[in-house]
């Protein structure tokens, strides 16, 4: 088994959650509004990436 | 299989066995000093213009002093621009970076990046005020539908906000460089603290990312490189979202920083929970931020729903933070005698502190503007007093009572270790956030009954030739001495502030006077729980109330459109 930190636990939700969103907004036509999109997808993307110092530590 | 591992207790201890954060900040190099000194600086000086143009736009509401419509926009403009993103942006970079400094033994770390935040950052600031003071006045969101027979002033206006999100990046990276490299060289853990900053710091980048998005469509349209930004009010409101959960979540990072300092108490609920309350933070940003697009038209009947029951989950961090912090301290104070009652505990508390005070304050006026938001935010309401004095009624009491004090005492801590001079008239500047508070009560109470009886949030003319109803007038009088008392306590607390930085005698450090952290002993701990139960009351005694109030109105109000 193998285990990963908590900062890293955490952040790792945050940028599933800010994917999710952004992809319910991409793909639900009655939301139709695409700057959610770019804001919280790249959100994902940010959150993704500070992610990966916190667990390369081990 | 993987699993996540939380920190034992140990984590707690090495958090108070540290020291004052105003000793690791007195112990920082001179330059990291002289950094974070720059930035209080520059904020102090945001808070300044935004209060002067705050209390003349409360003033000219009151029909105290006279403004013509012109005027009164640009003063309206410059309030909101120097106010809400200046100051309350500044300031949390000068905490943000102070903070994440106090993480690291060496100071700061990527000093360039910090060094060229100053530089653009007071660039936008210049740009943002210049604009505001000199062109046709956008109002703060830089609305350039108002601008559209000035293109210069739309792209001053959304240039300065560039500006702004460009430091917030460049601050941001060498914060997060900061606290990473502050981790234990064994386990790589962080204190919860270290772990606050980087979600913080991350948060402010995103939200930058949102500026971009909002705001260069009106740049290149202004120098003729783009088609008209239809869709400015939309990605305004993103950005919008954002920036309510940035100045709380840097208010909450502070009050957990600013209760180790004054009282010695850590987290009952230990490191790896605090740490969970701040990602918090931002897993509820993006799906509780439906509720800004209830005003628009097109908006779908599933949607509105969907937004209505997501907007109840808004205020879960704050709340999971107010408890955690409220329960660690009363259970520390209960461990150090036996208090009469049971809110005996509180009158133990070192009010006597103008930062515990001005924290103390800050706690409570986030609950009054709790019970008045979910009025606003629930989707009968929301377009029926939006456009309405209501909304600068009740958010005075985040912007003002919760946000702006908790910064205020972050800086109490702060200025005191990079300067070394006492704390100007302690109990003068421990009194005077309860006088700002009594300030927001008459100011918000006027102000939301002004909103409910239809007094528009930004027309300052509002005679309408005489047909306007009588009782109008005094509670704009009522919302011009609200805002007079209030800001008489901030200027005096302003003064304060700057006499520990020019002038002021040297005194005995912060850090001699902080209490030894220590943990918090087990036990029950009810004071919490049960105001978060009167919360709930309170906010459903508003609902009724404000429900009851409209509907004696002797005429039907038409809700507005132009967005909060």
């Amino acid at each position: 088994m193998r285990s990963i930190p908590l900062e890293a636990g955490l952040v790792l939700g945050v940028a599933l959650v800010w994917a999710v969103l952004a992809a319910v907004y991409r793909f639900s036509p009655a939301l139709g509004m695409p700057g959610y999109v770019r804001v919280w997808g790249a959100g994902a993307v940010m959150f993704l990436a500070l992610a990966m110092p916190l667990l390369r530590w081990r | 299989m993987t699993e996540i591992t939380f920190p034992a207790g140990a984590a707690n201890q090495a958090e108070a066995d540290r020291g004052p954060l105003s000793a690791r900040i007195a112990a920082l190099p001179r330059v990291d000093r002289r950094l974070l000194l720059g930035f209080v600086c520059v904020s102090l000086l945001a808070l300044v213009l935004g209060l002067g143009f705050g209390l003349t736009t409360a003033l000219a509401r009151g029909g105290m002093i006279a403004l013509d419509a012109d005027s009164a926009y640009r003063v309206l403009t410059l309030h909101g621009t120097s106010a809400f993103f200046w100051w309350l942006y500044l300031a949390q970079v000068a905490l943000m970076i102070g903070l994440a400094a106090g993480e690291s033994t060496e100071g700061l770390k990527a000093r360039p990046l910090i060094i060229a935040g100053v530089v653009v950052l007071v660039s936008g600031l210049v740009l943002s005020e210049g604009t505001a003071l000199l062109r046709t006045p956008l109002l703060y969101d830089a609305n350039p539908d108002l601008g559209r027979e000035d293109p210069r002033a739309v792209a001053g206006m959304a240039g300065g906000h560039l500006l702004l999100a460009l430091g917030l990046v460049l601050t941001s990276l060498a914060a997060i460089v900061t606290v990473l490299r502050a981790r234990d060289r064994v386990t790589g853990a962080m204190t919860a603290m270290g772990f606050g900053v980087l979600a913080w710091a991350g948060f402010l980048i995103v939200s930058a990312i949102a500026a971009v998005n909002a705001f260069l469509p009106n740049l290149l349209w202004a120098f003729g490189r783009g088609a008209f930004p239809a869709d400015a009010a939309t990605e305004w409101h993103i950005l919008f979202h954002n920036l309510h959960y940035l100045p709380l979540m840097a208010t909450v990072l502070t009050w957990y920083a600013l209760t180790q300092e004054t009282t010695g108490t850590t987290s009952a609920f230990g490191s790896g929970f605090s740490k969970v309350v701040f990602s918090s933070y931002l897993v509820f940003v993006p799906p509780t931020s439906l509720y800004h697009m209830f005003l628009e038209p097109n908006l779908a009947e599933s949607v509105r729903v969907t937004g209505s029951l997501l907007s109840l989950f808004v205020s879960v961090p704050t709340l999971t933070a107010f408890l955690v912090i409220v329960s660690s301290l009363e259970l520390a104070t209960r461990a150090k005698g036996t208090p009469a009652g049971l809110f005996g505990w509180i009158g133990r508390l070192p009010w006597g502190n103008p930062a515990f005070s001005a924290m103390g304050v800050a706690i409570v006026s986030t609950l009054l503007g709790l019970v008045f938001a979910f009025v606003l935010i629930q989707e009968k309401f929301a377009p029926l007093i939006s456009d309405t004095l209501f909304v600068p009624g009740y958010f005075h009491f985040f912007a003002v009572g919760a946000v702006t004090e908790t910064f205020l005492a972050g800086f109490l801590v702060i200025i005191p270790a990079l300067t070394g001079r006492a704390v100007w008239q302690p109990r003068l500047m421990a009194a005077m956030p309860w006088l700002v508070l009594v300030g927001l009560v008459i100011f918000g109470a006027c102000g939301m009954l002004a909103g409910l009886q239809g007094v528009p949030r930004r027309t300052f003319d509002i005679a309408y030739d005489g047909a306007a109803p009588a009782g109008w007038h005094a509670l704009m009088v009522g919302f011009a001495v609200g805002a007079m008392v209030f800001a008489s306590g901030l200027a005096i607390e302003l003064f304060g502030v700057l006499r520990m930085l020019v002038g002021g005698k040297r005194g005995v450090p912060m850090a001699a006077m902080a209490p030894r952290p220590a943990g918090v002993p087990g036990g029950a701990a009810w004071t919490g729980p049960i105001a978060v139960v009167l919360l709930v009351a309170l906010m459903t005694g508003a609902t009724i109330g404000t429900f009851e109030v409209m509907r004696s109105l002797p005429i039907v109000v038409v809700g507005g459109h132009a967005g909060h």
